[in-house]
């Protein structure tokens, strides 16, 4: 069953990549209202934040939702750490709530469903979601380098551990304790 | 914070079918994908023969379809059922009038109760 509250929020859920960064729109963690990636090749850090800008001006989301890669495990590089924080802070800056989701959480999540690992998370998610199976990448080999497409299934997870830390701690707005809050609503 | 709806909900349910713009403005019967984006990205407002092609891909009725179009459309025309059924209360009672007056009411407060028609007799 949908918690009520959860209908209130849409959230915009941001997974940056070396090549782009996926992204997955909820309205209630059962609706998924788009998702997909956007590739950025050039002047990265500017044309993510200009895509992002215009995806938040489409969708107007209530919550926008990232990795936090601040948290000491994470093992994001120093472009990707920093897009992540100025994602944070243009949340801020158009007054919408950010929240940073450490990956130690989404695993947590996900762990009920037997997931340990990113893929078994993603194809976790297509059970859930049969309309991400047609953006599934084959499984990694260990001498390849990461599909795009997985940042998609990584933003959704994102969005899905927001919603369940929402659930968790009770009420519409305090997250789990465990999230980085950047812009809560008094 | 209650979001407003989307003004429409046509990328998601296209990609639930995973079908691409190209293929949708095919079902359409229009030229290349660009129109389909169009009224993805609300540029555009389909005409009544393509929101009813749109049901019929889609399965779903125009107003989930386009259901932040719908609910502006609900509120406006509810705010205005109000304006008039304040006005036709300045007029001279009638059974015609009472009568209009509760069907309009009825619209406002929810339109779940049905409307009767019971004959009109001269008093």
């Amino acid at each position: 069953m949908t918690d009520p509250r959860d209908r209130q929020l849409r959230v915009l859920s941001i997974d940056p990549h070396p090549r782009g960064f996926g992204y997955a729109v909820f309205e209630g963690p059962l609706c998924l209202v788009d998702w997909g990636t956007k590739d950025v090749r050039q002047d990265k850090e500017r044309v993510a934040l200009e895509r992002i800008g215009e995806l938040v001006r489409r969708y107007l989301p209530t919550v926008i939702v990232v990795e936090d890669c601040a948290h000491g495990k994470s093992r994001r590089n120093a472009r990707v750490r920093q897009l992540t924080e100025r994602i944070l802070a243009e949340a801020r800056e158009s007054a919408v709530e950010g929240h940073a989701v450490p990956r130690a959480a989404v695993y947590r999540t996900f762990a009920g469903t037997g997931a340990g690992t990113k893929y078994g998370i993603a194809t976790a998610l297509v059970r859930a979601f049969p309309e991400l199976m047609v953006r599934l990448p084959p499984k990694r080999k260990p001498w390849q380098t990461e599909d795009s497409r997985m940042s998609i299934f990584d933003a959704v997870a994102l969005g899905l551990t927001y919603f369940r830390s929402l659930r968790r701690a009770g009420t519409a707005r305090p997250p789990d304790a465990q999230l980085r809050t950047v812009n809560r609503r008094p | 914070m209650q979001y407003d709806k989307l003004n429409n909900y046509l990328r998601t349910y296209r990609k639930k079918l995973g079908l691409t713009q190209r293929e949708v403005s095919f079902l359409l019967g229009c030229h290349g994908g660009a129109k389909v984006s169009r009224y993805e990205r609300a540029g555009r407002i389909p005409d009544l023969k393509t929101i009813f092609a749109y049901e019929a891909i889609f399965q779903k009725p125009a107003r989930e379809l386009f259901a932040g179009i719908y609910d502006r459309a609900e509120r406006e025309t509810r705010r205005r059922i109000r304006q008039l059924v304040s006005r036709l209360r300045k007029r001279q009672e009638s059974p015609v009038l009472a009568r209009k007056i509760a069907g309009l009411r009825a619209v406002v407060e929810g339109g779940e109760e049905e409307l009767r028609y019971a004959p009109i007799t001269d008093q």
